[in-house]
């Protein structure tokens, strides 16, 4: 037993952290839905504490553009499935963690099937669509969601755990033209880690800090700001939860 | 004097500028007198669905007709925010 934990040695010398918490951990199933700029630096952070199961769900190919800030992927894999990328490199950080893959777009048709028995789902997607439908599976399945976005140098993270909290709908019920954003490395890094960093919160059975708000960190100003967030009593998505 | 706080994709329109300090009694007379400095931020009131205002951290309900009862006092801060959508 010693053995197999002693990867985990500082992280279970954390005030009521221990062996058991680390179980848990490695008994754990989450959702992490895209491996681009935000999916990157959340894999790696749940690969390395211990995550048992992290599903990764992506459709796109590594393209060379990408690889300011997603760094599971190389120059050596431009063309291949990101999935098979990450899985890869997450696997040579952590034989421990088990990693499935999913090549496929999320829709509201097929995302509760790909969730599956998550306990969590963590968005790192680039578009609303498939953010709305991910929220939906949330909602039905009674687990929380993380979010995550990116602009430039601003980067946010809110946990939607309707009823206890709004849902994405509720902040956001129209959604953006899709664009190609501006974005640096470091920006999806830190904003991904964060994201990373609640949903371990949440595994291992401490309180998630940012669930009903929202975190907006200005990188360039270094300036955060804290919104609270409220339902939307006539939401399509959570109004009768 | 209150400070608005321009969203990341919006600053082009303010010269990259961050906040703006704006003196004025309510939220409708605050945001006038934003768009007369900055004309390009008219953008933000051209889809309003996309728009939410919060003071001080707290969601404005109230509509865009009824932004004069909202009062602002010295240093509120004022989060105009819009999705995005990048990851």
């Amino acid at each position: 037993m010693r053995e197999r934990f002693d990867r985990y040695n500082r992280q279970i010398l954390l005030e009521g952290w221990g062996v058991d918490t680390q179980v848990r951990l490695r008994n754990s199933r989450v959702f992490v839905a895209g491996i681009g700029g935000l999916g990157c630096p959340v894999a790696l952070n749940l690969a390395l504490a211990g995550i048992g199961i992290i599903r990764i769900c992506d459709s796109d190919m590594v393209d060379i553009t990408n690889l300011n800030r997603q760094f599971l992927h190389r120059d050596v894999h431009i063309g291949a499935k990101k999935t098979s990328s990450a899985k890869e490199c997450l696997r040579g950080l952590n034989p421990d963690s088990g990693i499935e893959t999913i090549d496929k777009k999320i829709t509201s048709e097929n995302v509760n099937e790909l969730v599956g028995d998550a306990q969590i789902i963590i968005d790192c997607l680039d578009n609303f669509e498939a953010r709305y439908a991910l929220s939906q599976c949330a909602l039905k399945k009674g687990i929380p969601m993380i979010h995550g976005a990116v602009w430039g140098m601003e980067g946010r993270v809110a946990v939607f755990q309707p009823p206890h909290t709004p849902c994405i709908s509720c902040v956001f019920p129209s959604a953006p033209e899709s664009e190609c954003t501006p974005v640096l490395g470091a920006v999806t890094s830190a904003t991904g880690s964060m994201q990373a960093m609640e949903a371990l919160k949440f595994l291992s059975g401490r309180k998630m800090a940012l669930s009903g708000r929202m975190l907006i960190m200005d990188f360039e100003a270094m300036k955060f700001q804290e919104l609270e967030l409220v339902r939307n009593p006539s939401c399509p998505i959570c109004r009768q939860s | 004097m209150a400070r608005v706080i321009i969203p990341f994709p919006y600053r082009k329109y303010t010269d990259n500028e961050r906040e703006i300090v704006i003196d004025a009694p309510d939220l409708e007379g605050t945001m006038k007198r934003l768009v007369q400095m900055h004309e390009g931020l008219n953008v933000l009131f051209e889809q309003p669905k996309l728009l939410s205002i919060f003071v001080n951290g707290r969601l404005v309900k109230v509509q865009q007709k009824d932004w004069s009862q909202i009062s602002l006092k010295q240093d509120d801060e004022i989060s105009l925010i819009i999705p995005i959508a990048g990851g």
